[in-house]
């Protein structure tokens, strides 16, 4: 039984199908990239799996147990095992970075203020950001917010991390530190699941590649061959810029590459 | 026309300046009381689409559509009717309280809708209770936001707490009068009386920004 | 429901005119007093500098000064000059002397929303004085100016009731009376409660729908 189980996942907004009967796998410690045109319900997916979009139906099985995403009861389930990153980062802006990081750890979670900054201090450093502990939000660039917003989501100590375009506003260096992180984590056994527009990041970082088409998944690609078995996907990161060529991440290229 | 002749006024300038600290004490009062009624009710509105959220908005219509000095009037008149006699103080504190309560509801109402629809998801997905969603993002967020409006509400309310001398309060308005029908010297000491909160109002800005700029400081 | 009695009505109806009547008076001046301060404010001849600085302090020390004290002033320096003027004509001076002071800080921002380029570009147009506020800078202020200073007067219009204090009977006094001859109090005060209603948020909406017009355009 895999570790993540998504099946049948209906949504609708008034009358549009947003998703319809959107489904997929994943093992623990994967990292599952969700593509797609724009408008496709990348977004809407990974919103369903934190609970935040009411769904018309839908089971997820996660780590043997069943959840039916449609019960009012789902919402609370889903999230106390996952953190997402927002694509427009969603920090607040009257906290300093590392309240932002320490809020819920100390207010939810009850831990001590010394111990959650300590935690929150030692991932901002981790990501670049060990003087921007105590900036505003307001005050750091787009690449910068969207770290802190992954740290932010790593301070809840996930199972499932969300991630939606996590490298969209990043330079390619970044986006190979980011992509290191991500790996990091999943190889911790963080499942880990993306949308992101970035083919590079995508052929490079992903255990299982979701094509998503119209609210309907058109295609799954598994492991390092999903060029092959699936035409669709390969033909869609084609057109959309992405070669293994601007491998970010670096750590899985083959040594001929 | 006689000259002006401020030493009379001057000789009672200790008792007019205690009138100071009671203006303060009625708008302060009153802001803290009005600004706890306003929560409840800018959270009202924001939280019910119907009948809670007419009643919300139609208070402060109503109460933002009629003069505060007819209001605390109203409070003065009619607080005995159901058999609670409270003094004079009381009765301004209260009339002004429910005023304010209107003005700094529709405020922070404004500045709960400025708050980015996202910060509730995250609140969510961090795993804040309704609670603590207000208590730690909205109601901060939208105080901030909305916070050179709150502070203009509080001046207003230092002018309108003048209004407590016509009930007998003897707040700086108050004293003046006072002073004013003893040494037959009321143009002089109100002319000192604007002058006093003219320069209160203007220690009052300088405090708020100071207050402001250390906000900002303090994240 | 009691009964009003035919004299109570017509206390009350004249009262209520009277509120009306300080409005209007009040807004006039305030409305004639701004646009001078404002152009005391703008301008830019030499020799006008004093009266700027003095502009400006009024501007900022009558805004801080209770309407009631400021009414005493009035009524008090008038008096003492042996002035003879009525309770009502003071009342008006003093809400249009406040009134200058508030609607002078709406019409100074608003027209320093109006880009300096604009400015410049109508000069170099050769336009002359007028007509560069005329198509130019007033148009363009008009939306910073209108929808608050119709706010600002529908504030005012309440604080008419402090004229009482100088013997005006306007309506928030004629509730008093009402009440001191011995009607009952609360519906007195709905009363007065509603008149002032049905005066103030007509204006209210009215400077909410300008809000909405303007935002618009
Ligand atoms: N709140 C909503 N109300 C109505 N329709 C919505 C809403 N949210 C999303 N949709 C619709 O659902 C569809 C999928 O949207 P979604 O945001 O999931 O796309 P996406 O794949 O994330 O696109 P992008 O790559 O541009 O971010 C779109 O057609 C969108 O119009
Ligand atoms: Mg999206």
């Amino acid at each position: 039984m895999p570790y993540i189980d998504v099946r049948d996942v209906c949504v609708r907004h008034g009358k549009n199908e947003t998703l319809r009967h959107a489904g997929f796998e994943a093992e623990r410690g994967d990292i599952v990239s969700f593509i797609g045109p724009s408008g496709s319900g990348k977004t809407t997916f990974l919103r369903t799996l934190i609970g935040l979009q009411p769904v018309w139906q839908g089971q997820m099985d996660v780590h043997g147990r069943n959840v039916d995403m449609a019960a009012p009861a789902s919402a609370r389930i889903l999230r106390e095992q996952a953190a997402i990153v927002f694509q427009q980062y969603g920090l607040f802006g009257h906290m300093s970075v590392l309240r932002n990081l320490t809020l819920a750890p100390t207010v939810v979670a009850k831990r001590s203020r010394r111990e959650a900054e300590h935690e929150a201090r030692a991932l901002l450093e981790r990501l670049g950001l060990a003087d921007k502990a105590d900036v505003l939000p307001a005050d750091l660039s787009g690449g910068q917010k969207q770290r802190v917003a992954i740290a932010r989501a790593l301070m809840l100590r996930p199972a499932l991390l969300l991630l939606d375009e996590p490298t969209s506003a990043l330079d390619p260096h970044k986006v190979r530190d980011v992509g290191v992180l991500l790996r990091d984590l999943a190889q911790d056994g963080m499942t880990i699941i993306q949308v992101s527009h970035a083919m590079g990041v995508v052929s490079s970082l992903s255990d299982r590649i979701v094509l998503l088409e119209d609210g309907q998944v058109r295609a799954v690609g598994t492991g390092r061959g999903y060029a092959a078995q699936q035409p669709d996907i390969a033909a869609f990161m084609n057109t959309h810029g992405g070669d293994a060529a601007t491998d970010p991440a670096g750590s899985r290229s083959d040594p001929d590459h | 026309m006689t000259g002006l002749d401020f030493n009379p006024v001057f000789a009672h300038l200790p008792f007019l300046l205690g009138g100071v600290g009671v203006t303060i004490l009625i708008a302060t009062l009153a802001f803290a009381f009005g600004l706890s009624l306003a929560v409840a009710l800018a959270i009202l509105r924001f939280e019910n689409q119907g009948a809670w959220r007419r009643l919300s908005r139609s208070y402060s219509t109503a109460l933002t559509n009629t003069p505060q000095l007819s209001q605390i009037f109203a409070v003065f008149y009619c607080l005995p009717l159901i058999g609670l006699m409270v003094s004079p103080f009381l009765s301004v504190v209260i009339g002004m309280t429910l005023n304010a309560a209107a003005y700094l509801a529709d405020i922070l109402g404004a500045g709960m809708a400025r708050v980015p629809p996202v910060y509730h998801e995250v609140a969510l997905t961090l795993g804040l209770n309704r609670r603590q969603t207000y208590l730690r993002v909205i109601l901060p967020y939208a105080g901030r936001a909305m916070f050179p409006a709150l502070a203009n509400h509080f001046q207003i309310m230092i002018l309108g707490s003048a209004m407590a001398s016509i009930f007998g309060v003897e707040d700086l308005t108050g004293r003046a009068y006072d002073i004013g029908s003893t040494t037959f010297r009321i143009l002089e000491v109100m002319l000192v009386t604007g002058g006093l909160y003219a320069l209160l109002s203007f220690a009052l800005t300088g405090v708020f920004a100071l207050f402001r700029r250390t906000m900002e400081r303090m994240v | 429901m009691i009964a009003f009695s035919h004299y109570d009505i017509t206390l009350l109806l004249q009262a209520m005119a009277r509120t009306i009547v300080l409005s209007l008076g009040g807004g006039v001046l305030g409305i004639v007093g701004a646009v001078i301060l404002t152009a005391l404010r703008l301008s830019e001849m030499r020799g006008m500098m004093p009266l700027r600085v003095l502009a400006v302090m009024y501007v900022q020390t009558i805004r801080r000064i209770p309407f009631i004290v400021t009414l005493y002033i009035v009524f008090f320096c008038t008096g003492m000059m042996g002035v003879d003027v009525s309770a009502t004509a003071v009342a008006i001076g003093s809400i249009g002397l406040i009134a200058a002071a508030y609607l002078c800080e709406i019409l100074h921002g608003g027209v320093k929303t109006v880009p300096v380029e604009q400015a410049e570009a109508a000069l170099v147009l050769n336009l002359p004085l007028w007509a560069r506020w005329r198509y130019v800078i007033g148009p363009q202020a008009m939306s910073a100016v209108v929808p608050p200073a119709v706010g600002y007067l529908v504030l005012f219009i309440k604080d008419t009731a402090l004229a009482s204090q100088i013997g005006v009977v306007e309506l928030s006094q004629a509730g008093v009376i009402l009440t001191n001859r011995g009607l009952p109090s609360a519906q007195v005060f709905c009363v007065v409660l509603l008149l002032y209603f049905a005066i103030s948020y007509p204006l209210t909406c009215l400077s909410r729908l300008l809000e909405k017009r303007i935002a618009v355009h």
